[in-house]
């Protein structure tokens, strides 16, 4: 189920397919916009993993190559300065960047050596490890010696990273801004995990409710607030349990850390931004040559008006600009796009919006390795017109949906035909003769075996991922669709426990889905036995018996 | 008849081919032959610009790819290369026009002559002219669909041509002198013939006990289990019903032992007949005259060639006719005999350069590449290129507490990352298997950890390890099974 707020971005709704939820969002997003474009799309395998898909664009025989958010146009050696902090400062004094002073020490460097520098520096310093992400290891606000020895322990020796970074440590917000082209197209404020209170649910509900909210952002799957230990010490320190129950408003702060992967939010504050802060992320990612796109991560003290880099990355993932927290989403895929192919710039895509592209069949094929390079269909042009079809009847529906398939193949049409209880629903779009052909067709003779009742044709106004799919899971038609209206309501006015009356509805199909899954159950039984057997009689199984007699006898020798 | 175990090639077994049927095995053996010699297999949703081969008005989803070297690459609709021009794809699909051209090209085919069915006295004549037994069937049918052979007399014919008349759409059919003698499709590719199989009509052999009934449902359990015959039961029908009347049986008749019975007079697979490898049995005056056959017609190097072989002379015979787009399947899996190696000779004549080239013993999840392409989600797939070199494998037998504690996702999960081919499966005794191949025999070794170590709520009591060698064809990829 995706919930939608209102300061999201109307082209990524009901867009972003679940099998793209999380980090893939990132690159998902700018494929989509491009292809959107009219741009040949094509997924490229270089590593199993989702996250490290590649892609390239191509537009009138100019290629551009991509990596989650990172076009070809930044060059190997600025990527290179990105990854060594150590570089990155060096570069950034010598572009008069405001960053903190401090220093690299590698891992042979005595601790002490460490504890002297950090005592020159003047405190309050930070360490953070110098190959980190994500916020692992990184110790804020160390006030004194004694501190700063106990923490210089635990992130060297204890979380084993031992070369390490020590800095000043500058009091402000945490910020990020997104530059592309000498320009700041987005930024977002971090904020550390925390819950909001109404008055009426503990700490644990709020945060379990919170949980879900963010479970259900395409960005924030599966990053939830996990009640760890840290998350007990900041509780009491703020003197509260899991079951105190905070006064309505009161923000309760759960981490310290401001990491989105923690659990913390993120604020969109683009339109806050004073020159002088754009100005000072725009000068950091000139300091590196060849960086014409970068998120910046700076510590803003709004009451001076000023700013320090901590940060400089060259393929940030763009996520929280695009599903923030709070405030407005910015369209970072379209600044990039718009900067890669600027021919594009100005197309009006009021009606590409409406087509989205799979992405699971990508993933499956990519990460079983069967696949190198997948090229995704153009995006349908000309005149499109989108309908639904209700339709009520007997039929059987494996082979009238392969028959419905074939069909709007022929035609060329996208869309998908889905089960319902007294029949299916067909989404088609395409052309506008093809789709009176289709309607011509659904509301005729029927093929054989099938009693089609009624026919009901509607305007299908949401988008339509590209191909034609035939979706056999269960869906009990409008039902659904009023729930989410109500569960978008409540999320609207305040909190509401969404899981609850997802359960009820899921409980009614389980009963029936448990006995089909014992009957497959032992189906799979009999079938494993039946293998077993295979196996054990199989020749080679036989023959190579007494290869593995000797080879466990040898085993057994060598063990004793 | 009962099947004896034929002699598989040992990298396209059962397995490699399972629930891969009709057209799509052929593309798919094709595809597979060249993949392994390491060409870049690209599958189409649809034609591309670059190369329009004749589809036959048929889909292209998982039967339409390219191969390429590098350098040169071939297209391929099915089982048939851009080598064989479309001109010639359109001779073949006309009959009489095939059997034109070969006859102006001195090769022996049967006399005939294309009779539209509405005109019952001419082709009674026709028949009377080329003298009893005749032969009719559509101009351009396939899979012997309104194909009557051995046609007796004047009443047999007119009986055929009403029945034809209300049971098909077609307008035209050749009516052609019947000649007897067996039936072979012969595979050429170039000049010489790499797989010739000998088709006998759906039959069954006796027991003395079973009931015709019975006797069929036996054999179609036969023929299940080889997988190019699988989908291609004996039905009984009222051809099947009519032919044993003639010998005066009905389904429940119960045949001597040892007794052959036809149960029809056409041969073709689909309906239930016999392949039998033939390749040797051939003199190479049969062979010569399908060479001929590809040679008469415009640049088609390879096709299969159906010869009806003179009983009284084996040097003499005549072509029925040529096969563009030929199906391949059963030379690799006949029911007797030997497999023959068809699509590894249509690989040699487009990439002579791979000939001899050592053979990836991998194979690739058909079905789940043709998925996307099926339902349009993607335009193109590029294939990944198997391993090369050497292979290693080991079967790891884990038990302990392994139910419902995600252990066999866990091992998914990590197989994938380390790149490491095969499956897991339950065995019996709550036991799981491991089943690794990779061409680093060091990540084969390390995943011994890997399965004792387990998900987080595993508990493994007990490891057994074995060798696997030599190594099976293996699957792309790691799937539960």
């Amino acid at each position: 189920m995706q919930i939608y707020k209102d300061e999201w971005l109307p082209n990524l709704k009901d867009s972003v397919p679940v099998e793209a939820f999380g980090y893939t969002v990132s690159m998902y997003s700018i494929a989509l916009e491009g292809w959107r474009r009219g741009l040949n799309l094509k997924f490229i395998n270089k590593n199993r993993r989702k996250s490290e898909i590649e892609y390239s664009l191509e537009f009138n025989g100019k290629e551009r190559k991509f990596s989650v958010t990172r076009g070809d146009l930044v060059p190997k050696e600025a990527i290179k300065v990105c990854i060594n902090k150590d570089l990155t400062k060096k570069l950034l004094i010598e572009s008069n960047v405001p960053t903190p002073e401090g220093e690299v020490f590698e891992k042979e460097v005595e601790d002490n050596e460490i504890i002297e520098f950090a005592k020159k520096l003047g405190f309050p310093v930070v360490i953070k490890p110098s190959n980190g992400t994500g916020g692992a290891g990184v110790i804020a606000n160390i006030k004194d010696e004694i501190e700063f020895r106990d923490s210089l322990i635990y992130v060297r020796h204890e979380l084993n990273f031992p070369k390490v970074i020590v800095e000043k440590f500058y009091n402000g917000e945490d910020y990020r801004l997104y530059v592309i082209g000498n320009e700041v197209t987005g930024a977002f404020k971090k904020i550390p995990a925390n819950v909001i209170g109404d008055g009426e649910n503990t700490i644990k509900t709020l945060i379990k409710i919170k949980n879900e909210q963010r479970n259900n952002t395409p960005a924030l799957h599966k990053r939830t607030i996990k009640i760890d230990k840290e998350l007990h010490n900041m509780l009491k320190s703020q003197n509260y349990t899991l079951e105190s129950t905070p006064t309505i408003g009161e923000q309760v702060f759960l981490k310290s850390k401001n990491n989105v992967s923690a659990g913390g939010d993120s604020v969109d504050i683009t339109e806050e931004l004073t020159d002088e802060i754009k100005k000072i992320a725009i000068k950091a990612s000139n300091a590196i040559p060849g960086l014409v796109q970068c998120g910046v991560d700076m510590i803003v003290d709004n009451a001076n008006n000023s700013g320090v880099i901590l940060e400089v990355n060259s393929r940030p993932h763009i996520t929280a600009h695009l599903f923030p927290w709070h405030g407005q989403a910015r369209d970072i895929p379209k600044s990039i796009i718009d900067y890669y192919f600027p021919e594009t710039k100005d197309m009006s895509l009021e009606q590409q919006n409406l087509f989205y592209f799979d992405f699971k069949h990508i993933f499956d094929t990519f990460q079983s390795g069967i696949a190198k390079e997948i090229t995704i269909p153009k995006v349908p042009s000309g005149v499109i017109l989108s309908k639904i079809f209700h339709l009520i009847g007997d039929l059987n529906k494996v082979s009238y949906c392969k028959w419905i398939r074939k069909t709007c193949r022929d035609l060329h049409l996208n869309g998908s035909v889905q089960y319902t209880q007294h029949g299916v629903d067909i989404v088609a779009s395409g052309s506008f003769e093809s789709i009176s052909k289709i309607s011509e067709i659904l509301k005729g003779d029927s093929p054989q075996n099938t009693l089609v009742k009624s026919v009901e044709e509607c305007d299908w106004t949401k988008p339509v991922k590209i191909g034609f799919e035939i979706n056999e899971e269960y869906k009990s038609g409008e039902n659904v669709d009023s729930n989410t209206e109500t569960k978008i309501k409540y999320l609207r006015d305040g909190y509401f426990p969404l899981k609850i009356s997802e359960k009820t509805n899921k409980s009614k199909g389980n009963s029936k889905s448990k006995t089909i899954k014992k009957e497959r159950k032992n189906l799979n039984e009999d079938y494993y036995k039946k293998k077993y057997n295979m196996v054990i009689k199989s020749t080679s199984w036989r023959i190579t018996k007494p290869l593995r007699f000797f080879g466990r006898l040898i085993k057994k020798i060598k063990n004793n | 008849m009962v099947y004896e175990k034929i002699q598989l090639l040992p990298d396209l077994n059962e397995e490699v081919v399972e629930n891969i049927y009709g057209f799509r095995l052929c593309s798919y053996l094709v595809a597979l032959e060249g993949w392994r010699r390491g060409l870049q297999l690209t599958w189409y949703k649809d034609e591309t610009d670059l190369c329009k081969l004749d589809k036959l008005n048929s889909s292209t989803q998982g039967k339409f790819f390219s191969l390429s070297n590098g350098e040169d690459i071939h297209y391929f609709f099915r089982s048939r290369g851009d080598k064989v021009s479309n001109k010639s794809v359109r001779i073949c699909q006309n009959k009489e026009k095939t059997k034109e051209i070969l006859s102006e090209n001195g090769v022996p085919v049967p006399k005939g002559r294309v009779i539209s069915v509405d005109h019952e006295e001419e082709i009674s004549n026709y028949a009377k002219g080329v003298k009893y037994p005749v032969v009719i069937k559509p101009i351009n049918g396939s899979m012997g669909k309104g194909v009557y052979t051995n046609i007796k007399n004047k009443d047999e014919l007119i009986n055929v041509v009403n029945n034809l008349r209300s049971e098909y759409n077609y307008t035209e059919y050749i009516i052609e002198k019947y000649y007897p003698g067996k039936e072979y499709r012969i595979y050429v590719v170039g000049d010489k013939v790499v797989g010739a199989t000998r088709r006998v009509p759906a039959n069954i052999v006796g027991d003395g006990v079973s009931t015709v009934n019975e006797l069929i449902e036996m054999k179609n359990m036969e023929r299940k289990k080889n997988p190019y015959l699988n989908p291609k039961p004996i039905k009984v029908d009222f051809e099947v019903s009519k032919c044993l009347e003639t010998i005066g049986y009905t389904v429940h008749s119960i045949p001597q032992k040892e007794e052959v019975v036809y149960l029809r007079e056409k041969s073709n697979l689909s309906s239930g007949g016999d392949p039998l490898d033939a390749t040797d049995e051939l003199t190479p005056a049969i062979k010569q005259i399908a060479v001929n056959s590809l040679k008469a017609l415009p640049s088609i190097p390879h096709a299969g060639v159906d010869i009806i072989v003179d009983p009284k002379s084996d040097k003499k015979g005549v072509v029925l006719e040529v096969n563009a787009t030929a199906e391949i399947g059963f030379h690799l899996f006949p029911i007797k005999g030997e497999a023959r190696d068809v699509p590894g000779a249509i690989i040699d004549y487009y990439f002579p350069e791979t000939i001899g080239k050592n053979k990836s013993i991998f194979y690739f999840n058909y079905e789940s590449t043709i998925d996307p392409l099926k339902s349009w989600v993607t335009e193109q797939v590029v294939m990944s290129c198997p391993p090369e070199g050497l292979i290693y494998g080991k079967r790891y037998i884990v038990s302990g507490k392994l139910k419902n504690v995600g252990y066999m996702t866990f091992i998914r999960r990590q197989a994938l990352q380390k790149k490491l081919n095969g499956f897991t499966q339950k065995v019996c005794d709550g036991k799981i298997e491991v089943v690794v191949f990779s061409e680093s025999e060091k990540i084969v070794l390390d995943f011994e950890n890997t399965c004792l170590k387990g998900s987080k709520k595993s508990i493994v009591n007990n490891l057994e390890v074995e060798d696997i060698n030599p190594i099976p064809p293996v699957k792309l990829g790691f799937e539960i099974r």
